[in-house]
């Protein structure tokens, strides 16, 4: 740009220059009309070099961006309605061995997909310790309500 | 008893929004909110602050913008008040060596010299100032495509699918071909503006005077209609897209809790959560974006104003001494300084819009 701005302020103080110079006659008329057209010429020829391409070529990327935003969004929205989903699942299960009066120290649960949007329980690991009496019936809870049989129940009791 | 029994049916709700605040540090790591806080210097991540877990204190944030306001416009006075005391020193001798003598085409001669003087000493600075604004408005262009996405794609899981995708859409077509005009267009023409600005102090003629208004007139005039057609292309887009994002969120929700049992519910409230988080994530990840670019723009548009105000006052000191080339020069070179403000501004707004777009979605 530097090339640029040093040949547009020669071109403005040589036209200017020559103006100063020149006397008030037909000459000077001449002048005026040549360097007016030259220093347009200058001023205009960014808007004559606009890329009317551009638009075009952004127009069909428009089509592509969105497909992309709906996309990334459906894949962020599902792997986070997959982590809500579990974890409303162990709250579940948290909940009902609170009721029970079993402390439970954690549990991991994992879920299989069966639908575009859609999950189901699958297997759980559930680590209890101190009063485990009731582990049987938390046992079944979890086969009835949410579906996981007892063999894919893993249960680790603490003392 | 009644009251026991409203306040059980009560909870579920209160269930529901725990749920949403427990998921939303997941929903900031899922949607890879950080990548907004990527990008930033050390001066600017200091003003915008921290995204957080879901909790972006936008109060503390606008307080450290407006004290990073003062404090650049301190610094950069400090800096320019040597500069323009300089300038100020070559108007009055100029004045004094005119006043001194009585041919007035040395006069004239001097005031050339003057003028000269004044022009190579600052087109060099004139033209730090272009690349200083070029590459702010580059900046600005980068984080947009990285935060845009951010935004817009927590702003679609939120609810507003339709809408988010086509905002998105055209807040990046807009951009990309308004920087696009500003390298190609607007930037030439400042640079015409000045180059005339500099013809017409050293001969002053009204030929070079109308030119130096075209120039002036065209670039102002490419920011106009780019603006609008910027907001009209947002607006627009948002009012045809935004009314069918409500009607299918809530088409969704009710067909997920009619047709499945407790593991349905479970479903349901995980759909409702995510849609919560989703909706956390985008306004925190907007007001981010916005303290984001406002924090961007504060050091460039500093600058700016410091020296526009610099050169209008030597302009005015020009005046008083009844310098019309010196003044003519400085008047010009502050004009050429808004101009640049009005770039800047301009890129700044547009973006300023598409955080805003993204922020107002509509969701269920």
């Amino acid at each position: 740009m530097s090339a640029a701005l040093r040949s547009l302020i020669a071109v403005s103080l040589i036209g200017g220059a020559a103006l100063h110079i020149c006397p008030p006659n037909g000459t000077r008329q001449i002048l005026k009309l040549l360097i007016t057209a030259i220093l347009a010429a200058a001023v205009l020829t960014p808007l004559r070099e606009l890329d009317y391409d551009l638009l075009g070529l952004e127009e069909a990327k428009l089509a592509s961006a969105e497909a992309r935003i709906i996309q990334e969004s459906r894949q962020r929205e599902r792997s986070l309605k997959e982590q809500a989903f579990i974890r409303n699942c162990e709250a579940y299960i948290q909940s009902h061995a609170e009721e029970l009066g079993i402390h439970v120290e954690n549990i991991r649960l994992s879920v299989v997909r069966t639908g575009e949007e859609r999950w189901e329980p699958y297997s759980v690991s559930v680590e209890v310790s101190g009063n485990t009496a009731a582990t049987e019936e938390l046992c079944q809870l979890i086969q009835t309500e949410l579906g996981i049989p007892a063999e894919r129940q893993v249960w680790t009791l603490h003392e | 008893m009644r009251q026991l029994f409203c306040v059980l049916l009560l909870i579920p709700l209160f269930f529901c929004k725990a749920h949403a605040q427990e998921l939303t540090p997941s929903a900031m790591d899922i949607f890879d909110a950080e990548i907004m806080e990527r990008g930033l210097s050390e001066e600017e991540a200091e003003i915008s602050g921290e995204l957080g877990d879901g909790v972006y204190d936008i109060g503390a944030a606008l307080t450290r913008l407006w004290r990073g306001v003062f404090e650049k416009l301190r610094l950069e006075m400090h800096t320019g008040l040597g500069f323009a005391l300089s300038l100020l020193a070559l108007v009055f001798l100029c004045a004094f060596a005119s006043a001194v003598c009585t041919i007035s085409q040395i006069r004239d001669a001097i005031e050339i010299c003057g003028v000269s003087t004044a022009a190579m000493l600052l087109t060099g600075s004139m033209n730090s100032l272009v690349s200083q604004t070029v590459e702010a408005i580059y900046r600005l262009s980068d984080y947009s495509k990285a935060a845009l996405p951010v935004l817009y794609t927590a702003a679609a899981a939120s609810g507003a699918v339709s809408s988010s995708a086509v905002r998105y859409a055209a807040a990046s077509l807009a951009l990309d071909v308004m920087m696009s005009l500003s390298q190609k267009t607007v930037i030439p023409l400042i640079y015409a503006y000045l180059a005339l600005t500099l013809g017409a102090s050293v001969f002053p003629n009204p030929l070079l005077e109308a030119m130096q208004q075209l120039s002036n007139w065209a670039a102002k005039t490419v920011l106009k209609a780019s603006t609008i057609a910027f907001t009209a292309c947002l607006s627009i887009s948002s009012l045809i897209s935004t009314g069918v994002d409500a009607a299918a969120v809530k088409a969704t929700r009710t067909v997920i809790s009619a047709s499945l049992p407790v593991v349905g519910g479970m479903l349901s409230d995980a759909s409702a959560a995510v849609l919560a988080a989703a909706g956390v994530v985008r306004s925190c990840t907007g007001a981010f974006g916005l303290m984001a670019v406002s924090a961007m723009c504060v050091g460039p548009i500093a600058l700016l104003s410091v020296k526009s105000c610099m050169f209008k006052a030597v302009a005015a000191a020009a005046d008083s001494v009844q310098n019309a080339r010196l003044r003519k020069l400085f008047s010009g070179l502050g004009n050429a300084i808004g101009l640049l403000m009005g770039l800047l501004g301009c890129s700044a707004i547009m973006l300023f819009l598409s955080f805003a777009a993204g922020m107002k979605a509509v969701t269920a």
